[in-house]
């Protein structure tokens, strides 16, 4: 398993257009961005289709990496999730936003102290989500590993839409209190 | 209290975001928040980390073998010599029995075809399992390259495309078969034409209308080396 620093050298490396390096960062993270695109699709054609978007997208869009300020399997990560979840919204036609271009979107270059916060967060999720109630913690889940939205959420919990938005919300920020600590 | 509960609010907002929450159009609203606000793009940063850990209990799957290939020939297309010759490996065994297909067409003799002044060049373009036969003979007075397709029909809703391999080179694409024809004359350029008596023609499966990069994107269905008759 490739480290994070040999990840950030390969996506350096693709967006001067080095196909080498393209192969190595295929080598090191398809398998992880393909399990993602297979537990968001559950169907292996779907989940195909999804990671070649996945990776025509991590070439074209390399050279945005440097300056996005997120960890580079975080952006990897994020691509995947979106263009997964997308593609099964598209498949309900539901009517959430579309998240294509949110990983383009974070261009903010926190350097490295908050790139510290950030690796200090990873892994505490889980223990954070623990300290929510359960049925909150699985909304959280469902939204980011599902793509749910609110009107499907407040669908099953049979709760109105208001009420989900509303425990949602102050559930997010209980979690970010408990992540931030 | 203002200041808590705007950061209250750009917390949740950029969860939301992360979480594709939001509606279309207060999506929209936020990427321009966003784009604009780097206390807002660090706030939604640190989610996308957070939220991205939410992965580490989902088991890593290795993709088919053939998607990488596929993937890359969708970025780059089919434009590596050795890639465009690897898919050619069954060349050598066509290449082998030359005579003996050179023998047939001549036998099964597009005679109306045929003229008298100036060389002419042919080609039996098979697949493998004779699935797909294709005759073809160039003209290069007029530079017109005549082919008859005696086996084998298109798959539906795809195209058949032509291609010149001259020596090393890339593949060259003479064109689409027409849809729905038997027979096709096509007009070479000049330069390619004048690779043609050493060259060899290719037909692939392409999508409809032909391969949107340039080069052969799918299955190469027959070849067969040009000789002059």
């Amino acid at each position: 398993m490739s480290d994070l620093k040999d990840i950030e050298g390969y996506i350096a490396r693709c967006a001067l257009g080095d196909r080498d390096a393209f192969s190595l960062l295929y080598s090191a993270t398809s398998a992880k961005l393909f399990g993602i695109c297979l537990r968001v699709l559950g169907n292996r054609a779907e989940a195909e289709d999804a990671l070649q978007d996945v990776f025509v997208k991590i070439w074209r869009n390399a050279e945005r990496y440097q300056v996005n300020g997120l960890s580079p399997m975080t952006w990897l990560i994020t691509i995947a999730r979106n263009l997964s979840i997308d593609r099964l919204r598209a498949r309900k036609t539901a009517q959430g936003a579309g998240l294509e271009e949110a990983d383009d979107l974070a261009s903010a270059s926190p350097g490295p102290e908050a790139l510290a916060i950030a690796a200090s967060e990873r892994g505490q999720i889980v223990d954070c989500m623990a300290e929510l109630e359960a049925d909150k913690s699985d909304a959280v889940r469902r939204a980011y590993l599902m793509g749910e939205t609110y009107q499907e959420l407040a669908d099953r919990y049979s709760v109105p839409l208001n009420t989900v938005r509303t425990w949602l919300r102050r559930s997010l920020i209980k979690l970010k209190e408990c992540l931030s600590r | 209290m203002t200041d808590d509960s705007n950061t209250e609010d750009e917390i949740v907002l950029s969860a939301e975001y992360a979480l594709g929450l939001l509606t279309p159009g207060e999506a929209v609203a936020f990427e321009d928040v966003l784009s604009v606000d780097p206390e807002m793009r660090e706030q939604y940063a640190s989610w996308a980390e957070s939220l991205a850990t939410l992965t580490d209990e989902i088991a890593p799957v290795d993709p088919p073998k053939a998607l990488e290939a596929r993937i890359t020939d969708a970025l780059f297309g089919v434009s590596e010599k050795r890639s465009f010759l690897s898919r050619l490996g069954f060349l050598s065994p066509v290449l082998g029995g030359l005579a003996a297909a050179v023998i047939v067409l001549v036998v099964l003799g597009q005679t109306n075809f045929m003229r008298d002044d100036g060389p002419t060049y042919v080609a039996e373009i098979v697949a493998e399992d004779s699935s797909l036969i294709v005759q073809a003979q160039f003209n290069p007075e007029d530079r017109s390259l005549r082919m008859t397709r005696t086996a084998g029909v298109p798959i539906e809703g795809r195209s058949q495309e032509l291609w010149l391999i001259a020596g090393d080179a890339a593949p060259v694409s003479l064109g689409v078969w027409p849809q729905g024809q038997v027979e096709a004359v096509l007009e070479v350029s000049a330069e390619y034409a004048s690779l043609m008596a050493d060259g060899v023609l290719a037909i692939s499966d392409e999508p409809q209308g032909g391969s949107p990069t340039g080069a052969p994107t799918g299955d190469i269905l027959a070849v067969g080396p040009v000789t002059l008759l």
